[in-house]
């Protein structure tokens, strides 16, 4: 049966939309299996075919966009009462982007300046009839609904919008189980990892891999999901997950697997099927994640898992940039801030060590280097790889870390003219705490 | 930009437009749309893929990215083309070249099936508004050119944009309606974009590009086109054009020349207008900038301002032609292609 489809645009240029279209010829091999039920521009089916359909009818809904007017609050809302899965398309979705810079003013100082104040201006006026209204700032879409996705890019690349829908597509789901791993495993009865101080998943884990990884007395890491109970071992595992502080690198790796495999936490190629859990994490201090039914105690572990991934964000993987950025670093030095209209930088090394600010170090891995590949350095489309407010100083953490900087906080910020444009441009909106003019 | 022009046309002509008149205007929407053409016709939904990928590709690999474009700077590019580039989409070029003739015939036929509606819907009397270079059909650079709904045209440098164009706020919208300043609003109401700049230009740039611009004032009329229809016509010649182009520019090994920033600039405390011509309508930028070169005020002018009002016009007449003149009951629909 088809997957119903529906693609709602809010305040945004339809640029991600274009993305889609991009595929071209690959659109063949998604098209087909697609029913789509809303795309305005695309699809001439009207806001109403939309209201009238059942309540979480709608398989995937995708947002584009963010929420600037009453009129994208209601389409969000809207959008996600008829919608099973929510994705968030887009960096002005995920984010806000370039328009949530717009928050440094008051709704008030904008509106002034684009309908009383502009040069060329004949009428002054500020529209009020028969339009929706104006939200104070710039809001995400996650500010609002529960997304469950996070798909990011200015736009998303191609290939990989593409692939999320075949990802949803070809998505089978965990088999949920009655029995855990634990009733499979040959250290059952002796030998136990867990009995043993190693942190082992069977005892919440579905029972029906053929892998079997205790057989070669690796731990299981959850790779068939969740089970619809636990073996009797699980408070065991659910003690060792209170105090997570000191454990061994292996358990680490393993954690993290489990993570990946059992809550689909990391990034895939910028599709992140779980929530953008690190900004989750920040926002609210505990992450939601996309599997319900879980038995309590699995919940619990889970969150225990999640809870020390908060604390330790540097644990939590995500690849930037730099990663797929085929440039020399070591050769040259950062002794000066150049801006864009100073030189041309050369196409062998690094930006940052030929001066130029680029983003690259604390953005998101996923679109391969668009940017680098022409000579441009990055400026941070796919979003921040961290969440944190004060991205300025993050980044000026990283790059004296990582690169040859000659510079010191204070001249390096002394030489950056436009802080809020060149650290937040895509992510203002995500970040609380900024007032106007705070990072100067 | 000529890419971009070339896939955003063909964009707006098969995966938009298209459905309209292939399927029927009144057909569900479930069919009237480019999935459905493309199962159907799958010949002419290759070729018209074929044609967006190219244009795509093409603007992605000298821009970075097709959409959203980082390559310009100010003095001039980044980066220049890869010589490798260079050779792989000229070969593609005569191939090209084949699809927009046959996407020409496509669109005359349309144009003839449905010329009662062409001729009869829609025709409004408005000013147009476009860039030309000394008069000839210029995406690039130029002067603001208007042409009024008699066919006189004027010409202003863009520095004077303010003596021509004004910004009517209305209560109903935010998108702000753009007009000719010296006729007043709402009578100096101007269409921009495809129809517009064929109506501004003396002639196209190019030769195949300037035949088709012939082809259509011969058979609609020789001064100034006010049928909205037409708006499919000349966005076509502006698609010959921008391949014909793109392949002059692909001939030229200049392209690739390493000496592509030739402009060294300083910043400095000053206001500054520049103009392109976007493939929706005139872009148009007006900034102010501190003495470190930062932005610190900009009035930008872009193609929504420029065809709001247009086609709230336009509309408003149709609307009255439809519901009031009963105009589409006597009308000659041909048979859908796709049934
Ligand atoms: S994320 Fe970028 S491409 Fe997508 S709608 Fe926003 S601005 Fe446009
Ligand atoms: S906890 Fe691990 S090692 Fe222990 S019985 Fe279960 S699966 Fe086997
Ligand atoms: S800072 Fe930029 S240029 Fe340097 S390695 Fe990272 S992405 Fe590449
Ligand atoms: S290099 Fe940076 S700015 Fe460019 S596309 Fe990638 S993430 Fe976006």
């Amino acid at each position: 049966m088809a997957v119903k489809v529906c693609f709602s645009q809010l305040s945004s240029c339809w640029g991600c939309h274009q993305s889609l279209l991009n595929a071209h010829l690959g659109l063949l091999d998604v098209l087909p299996a697609l029913e789509i039920v809303y795309w305005p521009t695309v699809v001439d089916f009207k806001l109403a075919s939309l209201e009238a359909r059942e309540n979480g009818e709608v398989d995937v809904g995708f947002i584009e966009g963010l929420v600037r007017t009453k009129q994208d609050l209601e389409l969000t809302k809207l959008t996600r009462e008829k919608c099973k899965i929510i994705i968030a398309f887009g960096t002005c979705a995920c984010y806000g982007n370039v328009p949530g810079l717009a928050n440094q003013w008051s709704i008030e100082e904008v509106q002034n300046r684009k309908f009383m104040e502009v040069e060329s201006a004949t009428t002054k006026r500020i529209p009020d009839q028969h339009v929706p209204g104006f939200e104070d700032k710039v809001v995400n879409v996650d500010d609002i609904i529960k997304v469950d996705a996070y798909l990011s890019g200015c736009p998303p690349r191609t290939e990989q919008i593409v692939g999320a829908v075949q990802f949803l597509l070809g998505q089978k789901g965990f088999p949920m189980n009655e029995k855990t791993f634990c009733e499979d495993c040959i250290l059952k009865e002796s030998g136990c990892l867990l009995d043993n101080g190693i942190l082992c998943y069977g005892p919440v884990t579905s029972i029906g891999c053929s892998l079997k990884c205790t057989n070669k007395d690796d731990p299981c890491v959850g790779c068939m999901g969740p089970a619809k109970n636990t073996s009797e071992k699980v408070q065991k595992l659910l003690d060792m997950t209170k105090s997570l502080d000191s454990i061994s690198s292996g358990d680490k790796k393993n954690l993290f697997e489990f993570l990946s495999l059992f809550l689909n936490v990391p990034l895939m190629a910028g599709f992140d099927l779980s929530g953008d859990i690190l900004k989750q994490i920040k926002k609210s201090g505990k992450p939601d994640t996309p599997l319900t039914n879980m038995p309590s105690i699995t919940s619990e572990i889970s969150m225990n898992l999640l809870g020390f991934l908060a604390k330790h964000p540097e644990f939590h993987d995500i690849s930037n940039v730099c990663q797929t950025c085929p440039r020399i670093i070591g050769k040259g030095t950062m002794a000066k801030v150049k801006r864009d209209y100073e030189g041309l930088p050369n196409q062998e090394d690094c930006f940052i060590e030929q001066g130029y600010i680029c983003i690259g170090p604390i953005t998101k891995a996923g679109c391969g280097g668009l940017c680098i590949k022409v000579n441009a350095p990055c400026t941070g489309c796919y979003g921040q790889t961290e969440w944190v407010t004060d991205q300025a100083t993050r980044f000026y953490k990283t790059i004296k870390e990582s690169f040859n900087v000659d510079l010191s906080k204070e001249e390096f910020f002394m030489q950056v003219k436009d802080p809020i444009g060149t650290f937040n441009k895509f992510t203002l909106a995500s970040n609380r705490g900024f007032n106007r003019g705070e990072l100067k | 930009m000529n890419a971009k022009q070339y896939s955003s046309h063909l964009l707006h002509f098969y995966a938009l437009a298209a459905p309209d008149f292939l399927v029927g205007p009144f057909a569900d929407p479930a069919l009237r749309n480019i999935v459905y053409v493309i199962n159907k016709m799958p010949d002419v939904g290759a070729m018209a893929l074929k044609m967006m990928d190219f244009g795509q590709k093409l603007c992605a690999e000298i821009g970075g990215k097709s959409i959203h474009p980082i390559v310009a700077i100010v003095g001039g590019m980044k980066k220049p083309m890869d010589e490798d580039a260079r050779q792989k989409f000229l070969k593609m070029v005569p191939e090209q070249i084949e699809f927009t003739k046959k996407t020409v015939d496509i669109a005359l036929k349309v144009i003839e099936d449905y010329w009662d509606v062409v001729a009869n819907i829609g025709v409004v009397p408005t000013y147009y508004l476009g860039m030309t270079k000394n008069g000839v059909h210029d995406i690039y650079e130029g002067n603001i050119r208007v042409v009024a709904p008699d066919g006189k045209k004027m010409d202003y440098d863009v520095h004077k944009y303010l003596d021509v164009i004004g910004e009517h706020v209305p209560d109903h919208s935010y998108a702000t309606h753009t007009y000719y300043k010296p006729a007043g609003y709402p009578d100096g109401i101007y269409r921009a974009n495809c129809l517009a700049m064929t109506n501004c230009a003396d002639k196209m740039a190019t030769p195949l590009a300037d035949e088709a611009l012939k082809a259509m004032r011969e058979k609609i009329g020789n001064e100034v086109i006010h049928h909205t229809f037409a708006y499919h016509w000349a966005r076509i010649i502006e698609t010959v054009e921008a391949i014909e182009v793109i392949a002059g520019l692909l001939e030229d090994s200049d392209i690739c020349n390493p000496d592509c920033k030739t402009l060294d600039v300083e910043p400095r405390e000053g206001e500054g207008v520049g103009v392109t011509e976007a493939p929706r309508g005139l872009l148009l930028y007006n900034i102010w900038s501190d003495a470190d070169g930062i932005c610190k005020k900009l009035n930008l002018l872009v193609a929504t301002n420029h065809n709001i009002a247009g086609i709230e016009k336009s509309l408003m007449h149709v609307a009255k032609q439809v519901f009031e003149d009963k105009a589409l009951d006597g009308l000659k629909l041909p048979d859908p292609w796709i049934k």
